[in-house]
């Protein structure tokens, strides 16, 4: 038998407040507060209190900071199915402390995404009781609500549901307040073998549905703005894998900013060894070079050849009015790369270092994707209408805000009823014994 | 089934905006909208400098693709080949708006205000009536619905939080009037009627003068023909810093 | 296959139909260009739930696989 489960304390912290805690709650809340309130404004307003207005004759952008986050938080959500499902189908075990963290992850960030989305609808009440009522597939943003919002919502869940089992009937024999939950969870789960088998299997296949479903999604998001032949800039070919990859490397570099936190915050440093780190850096650094391929192709390509008002674009991201957000970006993923190249180079990795580069293309990825939804808006009218302008108002920032403060506080809530890593490590004979 | 469409003769354009202030009147569009919108333009240099104007309505497109992306299914083709926008049925999410080419879709970033046009309106007593003259917050032609499912077409300033464009007028268009900003051009340099009717004006311009419609690259088939004039090109200069922002 | 292997399929396979028969036919008539008022609304309203529910109903295949207490023993 494993030993935590036999102590009379839940393991890693559960349900068990502290004082450090509970200052990082209310940290999160006040953020969230702030979200709601700028929510409330915008509800009560109107989407005038936003940055947002009309292209073409206003002269602005009509998709601002909020889809910019849609698309990052999507983006984000990439790390944990990915990771949950890798780990079955391709059987890396060493990576299984990260599995639950990285579940998680993805459920939040989905989930955040959703709410994005919703104030960024002028209607959304009306949004959420017509989206399943009309939802027409022929439209690309048909993709984002089932595929990515509840396919892909509902499936992580269903993994992660699944995934725990073991771990909550493990919990569910330590009496307590959180005893009732657990063994909910639990489910009847008695971890005989036939049990595991069937986890077993289960999960294989599972991970084999979610794999699909995963390039599908990102690439629908893709797909929202690739289609559009109407807005120079967007309409390329190389949309749908640019978000799924970018959508990895956001995703990737979050989980190792996170996995260091929650190592730093719990004390598991037997566990989460730097092996795990090594990986996740390793992928880290893969997917970010593909990236900085993808957009030298796609600078390359507009440089010489593009359409003019396309030009206009590339223009105004080079040298133009959007420069320092574009260097600013690719100055944030050379770097990151230069960092984990360097700790590959001389195999000297450390933790800092890779947590350092996941920060760092947090950056790129949010300005990229700012990169994306705003110039073809304000540069890229096909009629010669002026150029435009967008800048975020304080209730997007506030809104924002509000998003990254809930994330963290269902985070910290989520670990004190349920342990955030893998309990039972133990192989299987030895639990039957 | 009639295919409306519109011609404009860009060599009779003379910029006046009668057009643009006829669509706001009849449809009560709020501030800083222009379902018809008129380019001024500027392009050589001296002594060869032109100047010229280009109206700007919803080119109510064959292929739109603002029907193509809308997800609810609140912007849509009529069978007369208007595109139509269901503001009951919009949820704001203004994809339309960036998906189409021609910039025409405006979003009603807040609730439009009633105090734009003058409330004291007054009928004469002998023009009370369908005669008598309308207006457009009163006008009960816009809020005739169309087709099986009554979707609401007509009119604009409705609410805060949907999308609304050009409408061809559909109101005017359904009793067998033109639209507001043909009916208003002093120049007669709008023209709209059936595309398919060979003796309708439309038809009868379009087999006479070499015609052309804007961003034909794109493959929206717009039902807007331009005659007498060509397309904007790169080096053509907007006039006017036309941010009429709110 | 167990019965329980059973269930599970068959509900994947019950979730995919769905999932095929919304988005082509239940869901709003297919046609490129769209050119009348019939393309803006789906055939059966709710259509697009009844999609979603499908892509759930395979995932729900899953979690009954596992969690079905097993009464019968299973060879």
């Amino acid at each position: 038998m494993s030993t935590a489960p036999r102590t009379e304390r839940l393991p890693y912290g559960v349900g068990r407040v502290t004082g450090q805690w509970l200052v990082l709650v209310l940290i999160a809340l006040a953020l969230t507060v702030v979200g709601v309130v700028a929510f409330a404004i915008e509800s009560q307003q109107g989407l005038i209190a936003t940055g947002m207005r009309n292209v073409g004759t206003m002269g602005g952008a009509t998709w601002g900071l909020y889809i910019t986050f849609v698309v990052y938080f999507v983006g984000v959500s990439f790390a944990g199915i990915t990771v949950a499902a890798l780990i079955r189908v391709l059987n890396w075990d060493y990576l299984k402390p990260v599995a639950r963290i990285a579940e998680l992850l993805t459920i939040i960030s989905l989930i955040l995404a959703a709410i994005a989305i919703i104030a960024d609808l002028g209607q959304s009440l009306r949004g959420l009781l017509y989206l399943p009522m009309y939802a027409r597939p022929q439209s690309p943003f048909f993709g984002t609500f089932t595929l990515v919002i509840a396919g892909y919502l509902f499936a992580s869940l269903v993994y992660f549901y699944l995934d725990a089992r073991r771990d909550a009937a493990a919990c569910a024999k330590v009496p307590g307040r959180l005893q009732k939950f657990h063994r909910w969870w639990a489910a009847g789960y008695q971890d005989t073998e036939e049990e595991q088998q069937r986890h077993y299997r289960a999960s294989f296949w599972l991970a084999i549905a979610i794999v699909p479903l995963l390039i599908t999604a990102h690439s629908t998001l893709g797909f929202v703005f690739g289609l559009q032949v109407g807005r120079p800039g967007w309409f390329s070919a190389i949309q749908a894998p640019g978000f799924v990859i970018l959508a990895g490397v956001s995703g990737i570099g979050l989980l190792a900013v996170i996995v260091a936190l929650v190592r730093r915050a719990l004390g598991t440093q037997q566990t989460l060894t730097l092996d795990m780190f090594k990986f996740l850096g390793k992928g880290l650094m893969i997917l970010t070079l593909v990236y900085l391929y993808l957009m030298a192709v796609e600078v390359i390509t507009a440089v010489y050849a593009a359409e003019h008002h396309e030009q206009i674009i590339f223009e105004a991201m080079l040298w133009g009015d959007f420069a320092w957000q574009y260097w600013l970006t690719v100055g944030s993923l050379l770097l990151a790369v230069a960092l984990l190249i360097w700790q590959a180079y001389t195999g000297r990795w450390s933790i800092g270092l890779i947590v350092a580069a996941g920060l760092l293309v947090q950056i790129g990825a949010v300005l990229k994707r700012f990169l994306l939804v705003v110039p073809s808006q304000t540069h890229g009218q096909l009629l010669p209408y002026p150029q435009g302008t967008y800048s975020p108002s304080l209730i997007e920032y506030g809104l924002i805000i509000g998003l990254v403060g809930l994330g963290i506080l269902a985070f910290l809530l989520f670990m004190k009823v349920f342990p955030i890593m893998e309990v039972s490590q133990d192989s299987p004979e030895g639990e039957r014994t | 089934m009639p295919r409306y469409g519109m011609v404009i003769d860009l060599d009779r354009c003379i910029g006046c905006r009668a057009c643009l202030e006829a669509c706001k009147v009849e449809n009560k569009t709020p501030e800083g909208v222009f379902w018809m919108h008129v380019f001024r333009f500027e392009e050589n240099t001296y002594p060869n400098t032109k100047v010229w104007f280009m109206p700007r309505p919803c080119m109510h497109c064959d292929n739109a693709p603002c029907v193509k992306v809308c997800p609810v299914g609140a912007r849509f083709k009529r069978e007369d080949g208007i595109v139509a926008t269901d503001w009951q049925r919009c949820i704001g999410c203004r994809y339309c708006e960036v998906a189409c080419p021609y910039g025409v879709n405006y979003f009603n970033w807040q609730a439009p205000s009633d105090g734009q046009y003058r409330d004291d309106w007054v009928y004469p007593e002998d023009m009370q009536g369908n005669d008598r003259p309308m207006p457009p917050w009163d006008n009960p032609r816009l809020d005739e619905r169309y087709g099986e499912e009554d979707r609401r077409t007509a009119g604009g300033g409705r609410e805060k939080g949907v999308i609304e464009k050009c409408t061809f007028c559909t109101h005017r268009v359904e009793n067998n009037l033109v639209p507001a900003c043909v009916d208003m051009c002093p120049q007669y340099a709008l023209h709209f009627g059936d595309l398919d009717d060979d003796k309708s004006v439309v038809s009868r311009i379009l087999a006479q003068k070499s015609s052309f419609r804007l961003l034909e690259e794109t493959d929206a088939q717009p039902r807007v023909h331009y005659v007498g004039g060509r397309a904007p090109s790169g080096d053509v200069r907007s006039v006017d810093d036309m941010k009429a922002r709110i | 296959m167990t019965s329980r292997g059973a269930l599970a399929v068959g509900l994947a396979v019950i979730g995919f139909v769905i999932q095929f028969v919304s988005f082509l036919f239940l869901a709003a008539p297919w046609g490129f260009p769209p050119s009348s008022p019939e393309h803006s609304d789906p055939v059966l309203p709710f259509a697009p739930l009844i999609f979603i529910a499908g892509v759930m109903l395979v995932f729900i295949a899953g979690i009954l696989y596992e969690v079905l207490p097993s009464r019968r023993s299973e060879a």
